[in-house]
């Protein structure tokens, strides 16, 4: 569970983050939406004690500021836009890394560690990569490594920022779809800002719009996924469609069609 | 090595079954991923032949001609239940209280000064940085020059040397330390108004220090080597022994510098051998590394007391010795991988054969007259330097 108050981050003169106050029950999968500089990411940094803020955030029942790092880490898993990939790590030695909060300092990792990191190589089809570099691994495959070394933490909370930004369309819904079981088998908590609206609808159970730092909106995706709604925030023309299967799906209108300024551009 | 998947990892249901298409079941897996200490094993071996060459070599080499068998028989006088061996009282001499303390402390530089390289790079994710990085060079140095200047007895000299290095990276890590935190503290505290969690600012202070340390440590370099430029300057009389002490020598070990420096090198070892998993954390970064439950200030504090200890302690008895703390580490790397658990005790290793075999170099190539061993490192190692730099592009993985 994750319940925020108040919370508020500011760079400089800039107010990232305002007033908000969110709280994420046990085994939700909650999708942050909003425009670009919206505090998307802020708020999940935040939440996982990245960035300095004012007001709380508690972490099944425990005020996250009190906790050390170790203890968030058991907590919380953050999965990061751009992860930091040793290319000369191995798969298996990079999702390694996850056990940390469960080694003593001094420690090395246990036979049990090992097992529960080829466990989940296994269950993320990674096994025949354990011994590859990272360097070697393309966007798809190191997406679910870094999803392997989340889960290797066994945290019960996931803190997701655009998990899905570097894949392309159908890597993005198998990954998805692969967050999603995983949520199910293990009842984990899901948060994750994500900028897809059609997929933020699809998987998420609810949808939290921000726009300029503060929450606008939230509920059910239908409640949300609006055209007059996300033209507001989004400053586009912006359409939703229904699909026959009932699926809501997101789409842009041109603003001017056709385009004057093109047709100057092809004829001089 | 190689590791059979876990029976209950390889036969357990699978409740999705999305995955289960392009999952890769065929049966009894054979996993060589988790080296652990196979991986260490080879390298660690080289090395070690390498530094028991070094010491045979580094005691029966010298300008003095002993016989091979009046060696053994030197060494063996010192065995405590020794069988009754006669050798002359020169060569005995020779090999105990001039050689061997000298391949024995070179040994003992050579460790430290690679190990806190190694230290250093893995704990500021700099491949360049070397164990000097953060003033423990400029400080001993200052040290060591008001002794030789002020014409204080020789024995205070690594004291003193000690003293500076050890000081010097205090100044730099308080100042650079404080100056990080309390610029984002107070930023914090001004924004959010209502008074910041100390806690908070407290945490990402710890991942917002590194390039504050580095600066601060290039400033109180600068200043402790102005100071020193300037005694010596003042005091030109004894140039040339500051000038001999700034290069690096091992010309005048003694067993009673060994038991000196030998407790800081133990507990500089100790501690940054114990912190070699904690290193491989840090390569996926600050940021990171905190999420996955590792205290980034805490681990940096102790690593750089660990490496400064045992620096300062090199530095104190053989002066500035410049590139073994570069180029070994990174040599490692090359060749072993980058996984601190192999660069950090493979370097110490590779460190001390590396000086003991230099220091042989030293005192033979222009024999009777030595070369500076600070000399010969860098020449060695300016070269070794850019051949680091080109192989970068291909592996960049190396801080």
């Amino acid at each position: 569970m994750i319940a925020t108050c108040d919370l508020r981050v500011a760079f400089g003169a800039k107010v990232a983050l305002d007033d908000v106050n969110l709280t994420v029950a046990t085994g939700e999968w909650v999708g942050l939406i909003g425009p670009n500089g919206a505090g998307k990411t802020t708020l999940l940094r935040a939440i996982a004690q990245m960035t300095a803020a004012s007001g709380k955030v508690v972490i099944d029942d425990h005020p996250a500021s009190a906790l050390s790092q170790r203890r968030l880490a058991k907590l919380i898993a953050f999965l990061p836009q751009h992860p930091v990939l040793p290319p000369d790590m191995t798969a298996a030695e990079y999702v390694l890394l996850g056990r940390n909060p469960h080694i003593s300092y001094f420690g090395v990792e246990s036979a049990a560690d090992r097992t529960i990191c080829l466990g989940l190589l296994d269950r993320l089809a990674l096994t025949h990569m354990a011994d590859r570099r990272l360097a070697t691994m393309s966007g798809g495959e190191a997406q679910r490594l870094v999803l392997a070394r989340a889960l290797a933490q066994e945290a019960p909370i996931l803190l997701l920022d655009e998990p899905t930004s570097a894949l392309d369309l159908g890597r993005r819904v198998e990954a998805l779809e692969l967050i999603d079981e995983l949520r199910q088998e293990r009842s984990l908590t899901v948060l994750s800002a994500i900028h897809d609206l059609t997929l933020a609808g699809q998987f998420a159970e609810r949808l939290v719009l921000l726009s300029e730092g503060r929450i606008a909106a939230e509920g059910e995706p239908e409640s949300i996924l609006r055209p007059d709604l996300l033209s507001a925030h989004y400053g586009a023309g912006i359409g939703v469609v229904r699909t026959p299967e009932g699926e809501l799906v997101v789409i842009t209108h041109r603003r001017r069609w056709p385009v004057p300024a093109l047709q100057l551009i092809v004829d001089p | 090595m190689s590791r059979a998947l876990p029976a209950d990892g390889a036969e357990r249901e699978d409740p999705g079954a999305a995955l289960t298409s392009t999952r890769q079941r065929s049966a009894p897996v054979v996993l060589p991923a988790f080296k652990g200490r196979k991986q260490v094993a080879r390298p660690m071996t080289i090395a070690l032949a390498l530094l028991i060459a070094a010491l045979v070599a580094g005691t029966s080499i010298g300008p003095a001609n002993v016989p091979f068998s009046a060696i053994f028989a030197a060494l063996a006088q010192h065995l405590p239940w020794h069988p009754a061996i006669s050798v002359s009282a020169i060569n005995s001499a020779i090999i105990w209280q001039i050689r061997l303390p000298r391949v024995i402390l070179g040994a003992m530089v050579g460790a430290m000064l690679a190990g806190g390289g190694a230290a250093y790079q893995g704990v500021f994710r700099n491949p360049l940085a070397d164990p000097y990085l953060l003033g423990v060079a400029a400080g001993a140095g200052l040290g060591a020059t008001v002794v030789i200047v002020s014409g204080g007895n020789p024995n205070l000299q690594p004291v003193a040397a000690f003293i500076g290095g050890t000081g010097a990276v205090a100044l730099t890590y308080s100042l650079g330390a404080s100056t990080g935190r309390r610029r984002r503290a107070g930023r914090a505290n001004q924004r959010n108004g209502r008074g910041a969690d100390a806690a908070w600012t407290g945490r990402t202070a710890a991942t917002a220090g590194t390039a504050s340390v580095l600066l601060a440590g290039v400033a109180v370099a600068a200043l402790l080597t102005a100071g020193q430029t300037y005694l010596q300057q003042q005091h030109s009389q004894t140039l040339q022994s500051v000038y001999a002490w700034i290069l690096g020598e091992l010309s005048g070990a003694t067993w009673s510098q060994v038991t000196l420096i030998l407790p800081y090198v133990i507990i500089s070892a100790a501690v940054l051998v114990a912190h070699r998993r904690l290193l491989d954390m840090l390569r996926v970064g600050e940021a990171e590394a905190a999420n996955l439950g590792v205290n980034v200030a805490r681990l940096r504090l102790i690593v750089v007391i660990g490496a400064t200890l045992g620096t300062a302690a090199a530095v104190s008895v053989s002066g500035l010795i410049g590139f073994v703390g570069i180029i070994v580490p990174h040599l490692i790397r090359l060749t072993a991988g980058a996984s601190y658990r192999v660069v950090l005790p493979v370097s110490m290793v590779g460190g001390a054969a590396f000086l003991v075999l230099t220091d042989i170099a030293a005192r033979t190539l222009q024999a009777p007259a030595e070369l500076p061993i600070g000399v010969l490192t860098a020449a060695i190692g300016a070269p070794f330097f850019l051949f680091v730099l080109r192989s970068r592009r291909a592996r960049p993985d190396i801080s």
